[in-house]
């Protein structure tokens, strides 16, 4: 590479390709021997001034001022739904018997049906079945229990 | 110094031995990145503080670093970046047009303890600091820092045939300014 830089150079500047090239600036003694540490206490300075800058702004009072509005509309948008919810199943609660199936998986979630709805009706033949074998008294109605 | 490969570096730092590595990626480029960004802002106090700056960078930005891109390469393009920024606010701060930032500099150059110049060596920092920013930049990385122009594509985001050119007439202005005096 030496050499390249010096043969681009010797025919178009031959006073400036003459030149001895050496470091022309003295450093403070020991400079490169303190520089990593001195970098490294830098950035640990930055990362505890970064957390304190950005504490810091949350103390403002125009930051606290828009930080209380963000907090009021948020607890003032997740009352109103909540309040919204139940009203509604205040209604369904109310008008249970008017109301068919379309309707009410309209108005409830489909987790809050699935709750309500009988979904297993194994317990109920396990029961029939066990009056069944126990009960010899076959005037007894099965479907009146 | 140490002998690790980028990759090798890279790897650490990603498996939970940041800490460690990247110390070990600052031992390995802070003498160039130093002497890149001190060809350009003179000053040593200027020249540490954005070494300091262009390496907290990396460190923040290290954990979303592509691995097809070159660590060197990626430094030098940070430490440039934040050179130009810093002539930039200089320039805004002081209201001082473009010329007379390059002035300042030279003014300082003269006058800078540190500098141990014959001087022709010193003709030839003037020279530099004449040259429009780009230009510096590219006879900088070339010049002292030997850099590939593929290398130095990477790190200005220009092309390798504008780099030429460039590096060719920044060579050129030199040449006459050194045979002016």
């Amino acid at each position: 590479m030496k050499d390249e830089i010096y043969n681009e150079l010797k025919d178009k500047a031959p006073l400036l390709s003459s030149i001895e090239k050496k470091h022309l600036f003295d450093t403070p003694e020991n400079y490169f021997e303190q520089l990593p540490s001195a970098i490294q206490q830098k950035i640990k300075q930055t990362e505890t001034n970064t957390f304190k800058t950005l504490f810091s702004k949350l103390l403002k009072p125009q930051f606290a001022i828009g930080l209380s509005v963000i907090l009021l509309a948020g607890s003032f948008y997740l009352y109103n739904q909540y309040k919204t919810e139940n009203n509604q199943y205040a209604f369904v609660a109310v008008n249970v018997d008017s109301l068919n199936v379309n309707e009410l998986s309209d108005m409830l979630d489909t987790d809050q049906l699935e709750s309500i709805a009988p979904t297993d009706n194994d317990a109920d033949t396990e029961t029939i079945n066990y009056l069944i074998e126990n009960y010899n008294d076959l005037s007894y109605d099965i479907n009146d229990i | 110094m140490n002998h690790y490969s980028d990759k090798e570096l890279l790897e650490q730092f990603n498996n939970g031995n940041a800490d460690y590595a990247f110390n070990l990626i600052v031992r390995k480029y802070q003498q160039k990145i130093y002497a890149h960004v001190r060809h350009l802002v003179v000053d040593h106090d200027d020249a540490d503080d954005l070494t300091q700056t262009t390496f907290i960078k990396a460190w923040k930005a290290l954990g979303n670093f592509r691995a097809d891109a070159q660590l060197y390469t990626w430094l030098y393009r940070i430490a440039t970046n934040e050179c130009y920024t810093f002539l930039k606010n200089k320039r805004k701060r002081f209201f001082i047009p473009i010329h007379d930032v390059e002035a300042e500099l030279t003014e300082k150059l003269e006058h800078e303890p540190s500098l141990k110049a014959n001087e022709l060596e010193l003709k030839l920092q003037k020279a530099i600091l004449s040259l429009p920013e780009k230009q510096r930049v590219v006879f900088t990385l070339r010049y002292y820092d030997e850099m590939k122009y593929e290398d130095m594509s990477a790190v200005l985001g220009t092309s390798v045939g504008a780099l030429k050119a460039s590096y060719h007439h920044a060579a050129q202005k030199i040449e006459k300014f050194l045979q002016s005096f």
